[in-house]
């Protein structure tokens, strides 16, 4: 009997324990990092730039409009038909603030901006030219403590003030952030341009042997039309834009790095016979440090792969003692390239292919020794080069369709 | 007070009992006097038959019988009761050396059972369970004739358990037929019935079986334990008599598994288990039940085992979409917007935009509206159930969205969580609550919330039990060979031992090597077929 | 006090989750860059000379807990003292242990959140799983560190497309002291831990079997641990050592084909789970100790209140992270040592001066 009402007793406790357990939730939690979807405001890109006037920076946001992005009617291009160029696009709003620090400023968007500003879907962060040159780590470090933002945002410099650029529209994409970003990732189409995100940026800056390299987005104008244009790549010592490298030393950088997976080599036949373009299937590189009688040397060995894409000429590559002077002639192209982009990195002092780490990794009492004055040791050293270039293939045709008269 | 109330109560029952023991006595020899008790006891109702008629045997003896229209095979008590008592027993010259009683028992009645009882109350209960009684004139002793029969329904398929491939019977409201179905299907003598009646009034016939040699003699000991001390009025269904011997009535988790279908339950049997049968109810239960049974299905063993091990894990998705889907919908879309890929956020954004709630009231909003829906789909009758989900489907799914009230994410979540819901279905119950609180922790604190609330609900899991057993094994704790029927539905030929938190007392079901072989020599069978 | 009973696979899985749970996320090498993989190796080593030194103490008595064991060896007062010091050890950890578990979710995912609902709601999870006993834990154990070993895995397969061996060399980059300060940081946190076990072995149903399962989790969870190191390293390169949760950023790098991305969830996941056991674990162990030092009837009644005080320990404890991380890289490895060792070495040496393990066999 007496057990009976105290199992009852128990169990009426635990109900009412349960129940005090979830009133607690439900009345002391006021849901503090709750955040409506419709109250966010996405960013896709964001500028970092100089103010015109005073300290500090100036910030641009190109925010997403979901339902416009969504909507069928609409497009960029639609907008920009006006006055091109021009801030009137329907998908995305381009929002500017200002403040002493980079966070000062995103903050400071809320002057204007009732959605909460929302950096974690943000694509590209693109620096003004005046920011680069002053220095990058104060801009992007908020960017990597924070935990909003992603490491894997795209870094890149403006070749003037980076709100312009944010503002153009984007061939066909709705949003002209992600249109750049895909830039980013379709490098290898072409392997002219150094794709760079802040992971890779703040890696490069722990590693102080290495200097970054960053991709410089311009505007081009044709017809009255502006679009954006990736052709040049900067150069950065530490975190300030010193250099540039142009489109045939970047792919000559990226042939070291081991980043080149696409592209065409163009080769230029000997007695102006005319030209083959050779489209690059897969490459490798090998960075090796030697020490030679108290001397570091590297050795990069490039082995590459090509399939014959087209020719101007009307040369018979068909034989194999054909290709094989086809191939010495691709080899050289790419010494050429690489060696376009060393000479550049050694008039600055600058070991941008991390040749530096590779003798760390191989020999660190070694590297101890020599880090002091990297710089100076990099700009003279000797680096061997080694291409091993191959044709496979050459598409569905042997030779050209019109065979030349003299062969 | 509650204490003082109580021995009143218990002293009632008492006093009761001692009237009762005295009833016994009032059996007299006429039977007019009996009759007259009778008709006291059962009242006037008409469905209460007392037939009186004469009986030519040496001479005229008063006899009656008494029964209950309805309950009674007529046929049975017209061709083998009244007619061989009033017709057959007058033609022959009967020499008669024992009571006249045992005669009719021994030579006239054809009924299939017959027993003598002198005590009243008895009678009266076999009267309103069916059968007939005999009363004779000058006689303390009355004759119970068997003739139970009455209006049931017939074997049909079962409407909640649908299999393809396996057998289309389920079980029927007697508990005759059930035990019937059950015999046919394992015809071992060890094989056995216990019954027993439960309910003071409804006095409800309760049977549990088991099979003697695999099962534990702990469990089933512990079975009687359990249904000896229910003491109640009544029994209408077998959910009273889980709701009476359950291990955890709190728990939203069914610790007494069900079935409408004898397949199922013999196979539990066979692994070790007791089945409770309960009169009236359509449907078996089996313990001890473990949480890894509602995801198997019968037609699991119907089908290729390849095939049912890939449709038993879209059972558990199924399972973890019911319970967890609209939940992560909600935290994901108030707490973590940054783990939504890009697109599908813009997409989700677009959908949202200006609707006035917040997410959470929307998806706990929509879940009681659909659940509201269901109820109302099941409880009418089939022809305007549909038009219910017609109207569900339309004015909710597509009107609140055209309005602008509930954006469309919110309405593809709740119809994949409601059909999700369908695929287990034993899990129901616990997941309708499951993933309305889930739901509201994870719009309080997102994901977080969503974490506590299944560790909350794991422990609870880990810490039930069924009669004995852990209710999450063989997960946990952990038992490497039986997960032959949970992880994979293994061939039938490699299921060789029983659950052995089940079935230990015998936990070998068949010999090893049983996988198909190929005859000894194929070549050569097939030059003999060559040469016929 | 406690009916249940575990089986000695359920301790070895005890033992692994206790080990990795909060070091899965605040990787106990970080101190030492690249070559935490091989701290933790080091660690390990070290660990498992705590661990031998914790089972010769334990052989002598067979069947008691830690503080049962004090009582025997050192008389009531004496013994009460030491099992009061090892209790304070097993609350510290606890009330940490519910420290790194605000710092993360405060840090990664709930910022603006006040501290104490994420203390108070994670707290009464645990005090609910503390106070349904070993076995329950032990169960619950089963089930989060499978599931966790299985997200452990399939994150380790999603990262091999930006693996990068490269990253770990050079090999001993670092000065060999500071490489053995942080083995021996990797030695008293996470494996030194291991003597808060001390307290559960008593209920093991096949009493001969714990050394195995002991040295079975420790390897287990030391593969584990290496095997996260060497990934976290691989993947984030030298940075990772600039992170607080390297860990957590190495999870942000996943990245396939654009479509597996974004799953940072799973690291805070499994972190917290197999945080919570380790909670649970020393909630269980003080509340169990403490129960058992006053010679209480059931322990069930001190799991709240203590609760409560572990978790106003640790909103109290650590004034900001700074002071979190000076605590676990350079005071802990110190701090840790008399709990860890000295007081055992020195229960031992007593026991073998009083020759205890004879009155066992006699009794």
């Amino acid at each position: 009997m007496i057990k009976v009402k105290f199992k009852k007793q128990k169990l009426f406790l635990r109900v009412i324990e349960l129940g005090i357990i979830i009133l607690i939730l439900l009345l002391l939690s006021g849901c503090w990092d709750r955040r409506e979807l419709e109250n966010l405001a996405i960013v896709s890109g964001l500028g970092i730039d100089d103010p015109e006037q005073g300290e500090g920076y100036q910030l641009s946001f190109q925010i997403v409009k979901p339902a416009e992005v969504r909507a069928p009617g609409s497009s960029s291009g639609e907008s920009g038909s006006g006055s091109s160029g021009s801030s009137g696009s329907k998908t995305v709003w381009l929002l500017r603030s200002k403040g002493t620090t980079v966070f000062d400023a995103i903050r400071n968007a809320h002057f204007q901006s009732n959605r909460r500003i929302f950096l974690s879907h943000n694509q590209v962060v693109i620096i003004g030219k005046k920011v680069a040159e002053e220095g990058i780590l104060p801009v992007v470090d908020v960017l990597i403590r924070d935990p909003e933002p992603r490491l894997q945002q795209w870094l890149l410099i403006a070749q003037q003030q980076a709100g312009e650029i944010l503002k153009l529209q984007a061939g066909v994409e709705k949003i002209s952030a992600n249109a750049i970003a895909e830039l980013m990732e379709n490098y290898y189409l072409t392997s002219k341009i150094k794709a760079t995100n802040l992971h890779d940026f703040a890696d490069g800056l722990v590693k102080k042997s290495t200097s970054n390299t960053l991709p410089i987005i311009g505007i081009k104008e044709e017809n009255g039309e502006k679009s954006f244009i990736l052709e040049e790549t900067g150069i950065l010592k530490e975190d300030r834009l010193v250099g540039y490298l142009d489109k045939k030393e970047t792919r000559g950088l990226l042939w070291v790095l081991g980043k080149v997976k696409s592209g065409i080599i163009v080769v230029d036949l000997p007695d102006n016979k005319g030209k083959v373009s050779l489209e690059i299937m897969n490459a490798k590189s090998k960075v090796i440090p030697e020490v030679e009688d108290g001397k570091i040397k590297i050795k990069v060995e490039i082995t590459e792969e090509a399939n014959l894409g087209g020719e101007t000429s009307f040369e018979d590559f068909s034989s194999p003692e054909a290709l094989s002077r086809l191939e010495k002639l691709q080899a050289k192209v790419i010494e050429e390239e690489i060696k376009a982009a060393l000479n550049k990195a050694k008039t600055y002092q600058l070991d941008i292919f991390g040749f530096g780490e590779s003798i760390h990794r191989k020999d660190h009492k070694l590297w101890n020794a020599i880090e002091e004055n990297w710089g100076e040791i990099f700009s003279q050293m000797e680096v061997e080069m080694k291409v091993k270039a191959v044709i496979r293939r050459m598409g569905l045709i042997t030779k050209p369709t019109i065979i030349s008269q003299n062969k | 007070m509650f204490r003082f109330l109580l021995r009143k109560i218990r002293l009632g029952k008492l006093k009761k009992n001692s009237s009762s023991v005295s009833d016994t006595n009032k059996f007299r020899r006429n039977l007019e006097e009996n009759l007259e008790l009778f008709q006291e006891e059962l009242g006037d109702s008409p469905d209460i038959i007392i037939r009186r008629f004469n009986l030519n045997i040496k001479n005229r003896i008063k006899a009656a019988i008494i029964f209950i229209d309805g309950l009674m095979d007529s046929k049975v008590v017209y061709d083998s009761i009244l007619y061989p008592l009033m017709i057959e027993a007058k033609k022959e010259n009967w020499v008669v050396e024992e009571s006249i009683l045992d005669f009719i028992e021994n030579n006239l009645l054809t009924v299939g059972s017959v027993e003598k009882d002198n005590d009243f109350t008895g009678l009266v209960e076999s009267v309103l369970e069916g059968d007939t009684i005999l009363l004779l004139d000058g006689y303390t002793e009355a004759l119970i004739l068997s003739t139970k029969g009455w209006e049931k329904r017939s074997i049909s398929e079962p409407d909640t358990e649908v299999t393809i491939k396996g057998p289309r019977e389920g079980y029927t409201e007697s508990i005759r037929t059930n035990t019937a179905m059950i015999r046919r299907k394992l015809a071992h003598p060890g094989l056995t019935f216990e019954n027993k009646k439960i309910g003071k009034k409804t006095r409800t016939s309760v049977s549990i079986a088991y099979l003697k040699g695999v099962v534990n003699e702990k469990l089933v000991e512990e079975v009687r334990r359990r249904l000896q001390r229910i003491d109640t009025d009544m029994i209408l269904d077998a959910n009273y008599i889980i709701e009476l011997i359950e291990d955890s009535p709190f728990s939203p988790f069914p610790t007494v598994a069900y079935t409408e279908r004898p397949d199922v339950t013999v196979a539990k049997i066979l692994e070790g288990r007791v089945a409770i049968l309960v009169d009236g109810t359509p449907v078996v239960n089996t313990v001890p039940t473990l949480f890894i049974e509602s995801f198997q299905s019968p037609d699991d063993y119907n089908y290729h085992f390849l095939y049912a091990t890939l449709i038993r894990w879209f059972r558990y998705l199924a399972f973890f979409f019911n319970i967890l889907l609209a939940a992560f919908f909600v935290a994901l879309s108030t707490f973590h917007q940054e783990l939504i890929p890009t697109p599908l956020l813009i997409s989700m954004a677009a959908a949202t935009d200006g609707t006035p709630f917040p997410a959470v009231v929307e998806v706990v909003v929509m879940e009681v509206v659909f659940e509201i829906l269901r109820e109302a789909g099941i409880r009418l009758p089939r022809p305007i159930g549909q038009t219910i989900s017609i109207v569900g489907a339309l004015v909710i799914g597509q009107a609140t969205v055209a309005a602008g009230l509930v954006g469309a994410p919110t309405v593809i979540i709740i119809a994949l969580t409601a059909i999700s819901s369908f695929v287990v279905p034993t899990q129901e119950e616990a997941g309708i609550l499951l993933r309305l609180t889930l739901t509201i922790f994870a719009g309080i604190l997102g994901a977080y919330g969503i974490l506590l609330g299944i560790l909350v609900v794991l422990t609870h899991l880990s810490s039930l039990r069924s009669f004995g057993v852990p209710y999450l094994s063989p997960i946990v704790p952990l038992s490497v060979e039986d997960l032959k029927d949970v992880v994979v539905r293994a061939p039938i030929w490699a299921m060789k031992t029983r659950p052995r938190l089940i079935g230990w007392p015998k936990p070998i079901r068949q010999e090893f090597n049983l996988g198909p072989e190929l005859p000894e020599k194929p070549t050569e069978d097939r030059d003999d077929q060559g040469k016929i | 006090m406690e009916e249940g009973r575990i089986s000695s696979s359920q301790l070895t899985l005890l033992v692994i989750s206790f080990l990795f749970g909060t070091s899965l996320l605040l990787s106990p090498g970080r101190g030492a860059g690249q070559d935490s993989w091989l701290a933790t190796l080091l660690g390990l080593g070290e660990g498992f000379i705590f661990a031998l030194l914790n089972l010769a103490l334990y052989n002598r008595f067979s069947g008691q807990s830690l503080v049962e064991i004090n009582e025997l060896v050192w008389g009531p007062i004496i013994g009460k003292f030491f099992s009061a010091a090892f209790l304070w050890y097993l609350f510290h950890l606890g009330s940490s242990g519910f420290a790194i578990f605000v710092t993360l979710l405060k840090t990664a995912i709930f910022m603006v959140t006040p501290e104490y609902i994420l203390l108070v709601t994670g707290l009464i999870t645990c005090i609910y799983t503390c106070k349904q006993g070993i076995e329950v834990i032990s169960r619950m154990n089963e089930v989060l560190l499978f599931s966790t070993l299985f997200l452990f895995a399939f994150s380790l397969f999603l990262m091999l497309n930006i693996f990068e061996p490269k990253n770990l060399l050079p090999v001993l980059d670092l000065p060999v002291k500071k490489l053995l300060w942080v083995a021996h940081g990797t030695a008293t946190f996470p494996f030194g831990q291991i003597i808060a076990l001390a307290m559960v072995w008593p209920f093991l149903n096949e009493t001969e079997q714990y050394r195995k399962s002991l040295f079975k989790g420790l390897i287990v969870a030391g593969i584990i641990l290496i095997l996260g190191e060497i990934r976290t390293g691989a993947v984030l390169g030298k940075i990772s050592g600039f992170y607080v949760f390297p860990t957590y950023e190495a999870y942000r790098m996943i990245n396939i084909a654009g479509v597996l991305t974004r799953l940072e969830l799973i690291p805070v996941l499994n972190f917290l789970t197999m945080g919570f056991i380790k909670a649970s674990i020393l909630l269980y162990a003080t509340s169990l100790g403490t129960a058992q030092m006053l010679k209480l009837r059931t322990y069930r009644p001190l799991v709240f209140p203590l609760g409560v005080l572990m978790i106003i320990l640790a909103a109290q404890n650590y004034a900001n992270i700074s002071q979190h991380l000076e605590f676990t890289e350079n005071i802990h490895p110190l701090y840790a040592l008399p709990f860890q060792v000295i007081l055992p070495l020195i229960t031992l040496l007593m026991a073998l001066i009083r020759g205890f393990p004879k009155q066992e066999v006699s009794k």
